[in-house]
């Protein structure tokens, strides 16, 4: 075996097969959001009136949310940077303040969602509160799935071990926030 | 804690680390811009300048965040391809919206 083969490198891309992977498996979560907001955009251009409905969205939260995202996205980032640098106690520390944003991203969705249906409108209410339930509670449960792989690789890496996985959970939640960068606008700012 | 990278190995950074804290600037001054936005009178002009703006802050999280400007171009196709799916998507469900079935 060659010292590139043994080290997790594919010689025919240059490319770490675990970045390989994770490239491909992002590449299908395009198919799956995008396809929901394709159809959103497609109903949408077919019924102006959601304008109105997609009014009663809490801006502010959405924004703070979007804010917090961004942020956590930085933190993960300033993760991956330190593991390059061999500073596993600061790549530990950037997980952690990743998973405080993911968690304030999740508290501010319940209280929205909480909002949202004291306010009687639900997700049988029409077809916009479905994709709005739909597309921000799919996105939610990808913001859980990347605060539990965030929470292994944490643990694993506070032993000194698997640190090349915190840049492929940083991928990941990274694809997060551009999910959430685009369902921003088209749920909350375009009312 | 401070182990040392092997050379080649997955960990090693194969790119200098672009100024982090700089983009992440720029991506919060874009959120602000887009909020600012959201209170234009004219809403088609409101709506591209908002869309754009998000497909700026897009690119600058995985050109620079995911470092996709560092890896070879097949991986931008491997990305596009998504993307091309959901083109057809669109213009093959287009028909449905502009001319919807009369009762």
């Amino acid at each position: 075996m060659t010292t590139a083969a043994k080290s997790g490198f594919r010689e025919a891309t240059e490319v770490p097969t675990g970045r390989l992977g994770i490239w491909w498996f992002l590449a299908s979560e395009i198919v799956i959001f995008g396809g929901l907001i394709t159809c959103y955009l497609l109903f949408r251009w077919r019924h102006p009136e959601w304008g109105a409905h997609a009014h009663h969205t809490i801006n502010a939260a959405g924004a703070f949310n979007t804010l917090v995202l961004l942020t956590s996205s930085l933190t993960v980032v300033l993760a991956h940077a330190a593991v390059t640098r061999g500073d596993l106690q600061a790549a530990v520390r950037n997980l952690g303040y990743t998973l405080l944003g993911g968690g304030i991203f999740l508290v501010v969705k319940v209280y929205e969602y909480t909002h949202e249906i004291q306010a009687g409108f639900t997700p049988v209410t029409n077809l916009f509160w479905s994709f709005y339930y739909g597309m921000t509670g799919l996105h939610a449960l990808h913001v859980l799935g990347g605060m539990v792989a965030m929470t292994i690789v944490l643990f694993a890496v506070r032993k000194g071990r698997d640190a090349q996985r915190v840049e492929f959970v940083g991928m990941y939640w990274h694809f997060v926030d551009v999910v959430w960068i685009f369902l921003f606008p088209l749920l909350y700012l375009t009312s | 804690m401070n182990p040392e990278i092997e050379p080649g190995s997955e960990t090693e950074a194969s790119h200098e680390h672009p100024n982090y804290i700089l983009i992440w600037g720029i991506l919060v001054s874009a959120l602000l811009i887009s909020l600012m936005m959201g209170y234009m009178q004219i809403p088609i002009v409101a709506i591209v300048l908002i869309f754009t703006v998000a497909v700026i802050k897009a690119y600058l999280v995985l050109a620079y965040f995911m470092h996709l400007k560092f890896e070879p171009f097949f991986v931008v196709l491997i990305m596009a391809a998504g993307l091309i799916c959901l083109y057809f998507l669109f213009f093959l469900l287009v028909p449905d919206i502009v001319y919807p079935p009369t009762p």
